[in-house]
């Protein structure tokens, strides 16, 4: 017989009932290893526990007096969670059964998505976070009273307007840093296969 | 549909049909008398494992190392598993594992493992490839290693002896582009492989 590939396929599988199937371990109940899966399933998690931040920050906060710091707070934490629970909805039904092509395109835009949302938060949300958590905390303080005398209004707000930058930048420098050795590998991945697809579609 | 339950005897979760095929899915069956239905206690060893041999064949060409193949083999079992209920019988039952399977593959991240690099596939063959008995195997096993991945999935669909429409319906695109490329991946592959089959 020729040793075409077929032909060693098929004289190496003769016997297929001696090929070795792994033991499955408690199949039903297993957290799924795909990195989309473990992203949503943190999410869905952290997501959670977000809730329970946001109730502990207003009581803390309001105990100790600063009922608005406390208030503004715990509504943008929740804000954040309604805000997360949309993406992850977004994100429920990566279609496994398509065809492989369709179903990594899906997949990058989902890892594209998680992305992208993540650096608006984090772009508009830390400013938005820390400049009012300042201004509601200091905001009765003899320092801060003495601040607003000694500066202009305009100047004022060009600090605020400047250190809002500064910070929403710093904000995703370091998401970016973080998302490049989370995601780095499998986007690279993602991208290679997709673009031999691609050609493949060329030929 | 009652009475299939009834008869049953069990917590059916899920029953397809399709011509003379019955899949059905159970958790709880005590009675396992019943005449054409594959059943049996769950779904993995009804639906999943007389297919397994395609999970394997796939799970071995993506994995370098036992650990691996492993966990790519549960993957793609649980990812079967859940997406069952999708399963329309439009397609084959095989052709759905190839293509969950295959997904799987592309998208798994391996474990990282330290280990030299070597372009020489009778040393690879050697190293990662204990798993089937036969010789030849084991070097086309390594030889399709070498390939890109989306060619390792159509040269393992070929091999299966998928037609290139099925092949063109899994990987999602046309069935000339299949019938060229595999001709260009046998020709990759007959290099790699020259001189090294006796």
């Amino acid at each position: 017989m020729e040793k075409s590939i077929e032909n060693i396929w098929i004289k190496g599988f003769m016997n297929t009932e001696k090929l070795q199937i792994p033991k499955v371990v408690n199949l039903y109940n297993k957290k799924s290893d795909l990195l989309l899966e473990k992203i949503k399933h943190t999410y869905s998690k952290d997501n959670k526990s977000v809730l329970y931040i946001a109730a502990f920050f207003g009581i803390i906060f309001s105990l100790f007096g600063y009922i608005l710091l406390g208030l503004y707070g715990m509504s943008l934490m929740i804000a954040m969670y309604f805000l997360n629970k949309k993406m992850l909805k977004n994100l429920e039904n990566i279609p496994i059964i398509n065809d492989n092509y369709q179903y990594l395109k899906a997949y990058r835009i989902a890892i594209k998505k998680i992305i992208a949302a993540t650096t608006k938060l984090l772009g508009f949300g830390f400013p938005l976070v820390v400049i009012p958590g300042y201004w509601l905390f200091f905001r009765n303080t003899e320092m801060y009273t003495s601040m607003m005398d000694k500066i202009e209004p305009l100047n004022l707000f060009l600090g605020v307007v400047a250190f809002a930058i500064l910070i929403s930048f710093l904000g995703i420098l370091i998401y970016k840093l973080t998302t490049k050795l989370v995601y780095g590998n499998q986007l690279q991945r993602l991208n290679d296969l997709i673009n031999d697809m691609e050609e493949l579609n060329k030929d | 549909m009652e009475s299939w339950k009834s008869a049953c005897n069990s917590q059916v979760v899920s029953i397809y049909l399709k011509k003379n095929k019955i899949l059905c899915n159970t958790f709880e069956n005590q009675n396992t008398n019943q005449e054409n239905i594959i059943l049996s206690n769950d779904f993995y060893t009804t639906s999943i494992v007389p297919h397994s041999g395609i999970i394997i064949k796939i799970c071995r060409a993506y994995t370098d190392s036992q650990e691996d193949f492993e966990d790519f083999y549960q993957e793609a079992c649980l990812q079967i598993w859940k997406s069952r209920n999708a399963f329309q019988g439009k397609s084959k039952w095989s052709t759905w594992i190839y293509r969950v399977t295959l997904n799987v593959c592309l998208t798994l991240v391996k474990k990282k493992r330290k280990r030299g690099y070597s372009q020489e596939i009778r040393n690879e063959a050697l190293e990662d490839n204990k798993a089937f008995e036969n010789e030849d195997l084991n070097l086309l096993y390594a030889a399709i290693k070498k390939l890109s991945e989306i060619d390792r999935a159509i040269i393992l669909l070929h091999l299966e002896e998928n037609s290139h429409k099925e092949i063109a319906a899994i990987i999602g695109t046309s069935p000339n582009n299949i019938a060229v490329r595999i001709n260009r991946i046998k020709k990759q592959l007959k290099k790699l492989l020259d001189g090294k089959i006796n």
